[in-house]
């Protein structure tokens, strides 16, 4: 056949490229989660990122003789109360609800990894932090959000922050966790001995060995923070009015749902279709990135 | 004048009463905290270029006493001057900085490398943490780096592996050049070769011969196997729940032992001639729980010599009353 006489420099490049691309489908194909999630996430952000373009109408604009009109196809998920258009609101409420599980994710992971750090490694901050999240875990993450926003004025920022601080403590205790076994490793006792300082052993040996748990735990954050933004929003404590938001669309919907149920599916379906992405990547992540965590469960 | 009243140089390492006692959490609020005494006030004296074994069975102690003299283990007392410099009264910043001059090489070369770095960085590390005009380029380090590969039997294109390709003694070698890396006066060896097979160890504990005739490091030789110790040392300290039970230099410990112990010890190396007449002398019982030590000498209960004076008093370590040379020491009733 043809194939038999191959030169040797052909066939190890023949052999090198689709090696590495059939290891990846395989990889991919072992973790349907994983694709699912990421398929279902990126539609939705790809809307939202590009609601400024594709959105119909201005998100704001108030059409008092076009209310409660069903899905057409010159409003596409059909008008609110106020005749708003609600694709375009759906679109751009996406915007809102992605940034803030974003942001809730880096932030308190990063935190979280300072904090838990700090507990493992330093001896007499340990007894603080730990008390201090534990103080923190007592209060349900929701109501100490709501509290959080009580004192503070609606906006993108005070949101993020106000679900932030009840994510941290997670992140602290696992990051404590990590860090109690990995400074009993050899090689970081090794690097004590090197006289490498303290934060150049947290740096270069200690972070690199827990990034795996803490990527699959900032999934899950943002998943939750998605959820909590928007509840905060449909109790009204949230985002301010002039930013779309899902919660808020629920919020303004419910008390016509007999007549315009629309007006809340949609928004409600988004989100519901968000977080259940957010988490089957979560789930696929852990499963792929740390088979002995995902035999367990 | 004699020779006594010349000032004798001060030995490179100098312990005195080491001690460390590992405190357990308390059983009941009124009960006190357990402890366990790893290390037991333990002395001794390590010269420029020479090697000191710290011998004896799991637990007695010998691993502590390594890692005490380098502060990873923080001592519960005594003292321990290095070059005259008391190392215990340094500042964890002064403490950072005496480091360049004392290393340790661990037993378990699997654990002590961290599994993402490649072998160059693992070996770069020691270089970046001080500051030296003979490594201070980038490309210096390089030129270091690869010397140390050299000096320590590896290739230097091996300085981009990680430390999963290499072998067990080409991962202890690469330890070694990490030890070695900032010319250190003393190293620390724990256990080096115990991990490593039989034909390797050879080739390890030869290396790093040859590393002392070469650059003058004393070593701190921490080990169980009484054939490499015998090989490498000069002089060797046996170690029994956290005391140094005798002490001398090689050839007296090992022809003429004078503890009791220290001949059980050397009764159970397997002889290399077949055939050849065993006089193996066992200890009595299994080893003592270090919660409740034995009173008076700890060996008491499995010495088959033991007599009353054993029970109720502790030896101190002295001269052995057979006499030998000036250096040997021994902490038994018996023998002193």
């Amino acid at each position: 056949m043809t194939t038999v006489s191959l030169a040797p420099a052909a066939a190890g490049a023949a052999v090198c490229t689709p090696t590495i691309r059939s290891r990846m489908r395989r990889w991919l194909r072992k973790h349907p989660t994983l694709i699912v999630g990421a398929a279902l996430l990126s539609t939705v952000a790809a809307l939202s990122v590009a609601a400024p373009w594709i959105a119909s109408h201005d998100p704001q604009a108030l059409d008092p003789l076009a209310r409660f009109r069903p899905p057409s196809a010159e409003h596409l998920f059909g008008t609110d109360a106020m005749g708003r258009d609600l694709f375009s609101r759906t679109v751009w409420g996406g915007r809102a609800s992605l940034s803030v599980g974003l942001l809730v994710a880096v932030l308190a992971t990063s935190a979280g990894v300072a904090l838990g750090l700090l507990a493992g490694f330093v001896r007499w901050a340990e007894g603080p932090v730990m008390r201090l999240m534990d103080g923190l875990m007592a209060i349900p993450d929701i109501l100490l959000a709501i509290a959080l926003m009580a004192v503070t004025r609606a906006g993108l920022t005070t949101v993020v922050v106000a679900i932030t601080v009840p994510q941290v403590p997670r992140v602290v205790r696992l990051v404590r966790s990590l860090a109690l076994s990995l400074r009993e490793r050899q090689y970081v006792e090794a690097a004590h001995a090197l006289g490498t300082p303290l934060p150049v052993i947290l740096i270069r040996h200690v972070l690199p060995n827990m990034i795996t748990p803490l990527i699959v735990q900032a999934t899950f954050i943002a998943a939750t923070a998605i959820l909590i933004e928007a509840l905060l929003s449909f109790l009204g404590v949230g985002l301010p009015p002039q930013i779309p938001s899902w919660g808020t669309m629920m919020a303004d919907a419910r008390n016509f749902i007999a007549i315009a149920f629309h007006a809340a599916l949609f928004p409600g379906l988004f989100l519901a279709a968000t977080v259940l992405s957010v988490n089957l990547i979560g789930d696929g992540l852990r499963d792929a990135l740390d088979p002995r965590l995902a035999r367990q469960l | 004048m004699t020779p006594q009243s010349i000032v004798t140089p001060s030995p490179l390492l100098d312990v005195t009463n080491l001690t460390k006692h590992f405190v357990l959490s308390r059983r009941a609020p009124w009960a006190p905290a357990p402890s366990v005494k790893a290390v037991d006030g333990v002395s001794f004296a390590l010269d420029r270029g020479e090697t000191l074994s710290l011998v004896g069975e799991s637990g007695c102690g010998k691993t502590t006493t390594g890692k005490s003299v380098l502060r990873l283990i923080e001592p519960s007392g005594g003292s321990i001057r290095l070059d005259g410099e008391d190392v215990l009264s340094l500042s964890p910043t002064q403490m950072r900085r005496r480091r360049r001059d004392m290393q340790i090489v661990f037993q378990d070369p699997y654990a002590s490398l961290n599994p993402r770095l490649p072998a160059g960085e693992i070996v770069a590390e020691p270089l970046r943490n001080f500051d030296d005009p003979a490594w201070r380029s980038a490309r210096q380090r390089e030129d270091r780096i690869a010397w140390l590969f050299s000096r320590v039997g590896l290739r230097p294109e091996a300085m981009r592996k990680l430390p999963a390709e290499f072998s067990g003694g080409q991962r202890q070698r690469l330890g070694i050049a990490r030890a070695l890396a900032l010319n250190p006066k003393l190293i620390v060896c724990d256990e080096p070769v115990s991990a490593l097979d039989v034909s390797v160890q050879a080739q390890v504990v030869n290396l790093l011969m040859d590393l002392q005739a070469e650059f003058g490091i004393a070593y701190l030789f921490v080990a169980h196997d009484l054939a490499v110790v015998r090989h490498i040392s000069h002089r060797v300290a046996v170690m029994y729940l956290g005391r140094i039970v005798e002490i001398a230099d090689r050839d007296t410990l090992f022809n003429n032992p004078a503890h009791p112990y220290t001949r059980m010890l050397l009764s159970s190396v397997p002889s290399p001639r077949p055939g050849a007449k065993a006089e193996r002398v066992l200890p009595l019982g299994d080893p003592p729980s270090p919660f409740k030590p034995p009173s008076g000498c700890g060996f008491h209960p499995r010495c088959p010599f033991a007599r009353a004076e054993c029970r109720e008093t502790a030896p101190a370590l002295a001269p052995p009353a057979a006499g030998g040379p000036p250096s040997h020491r021994v902490a038994c009733h018996l023998a002193a």
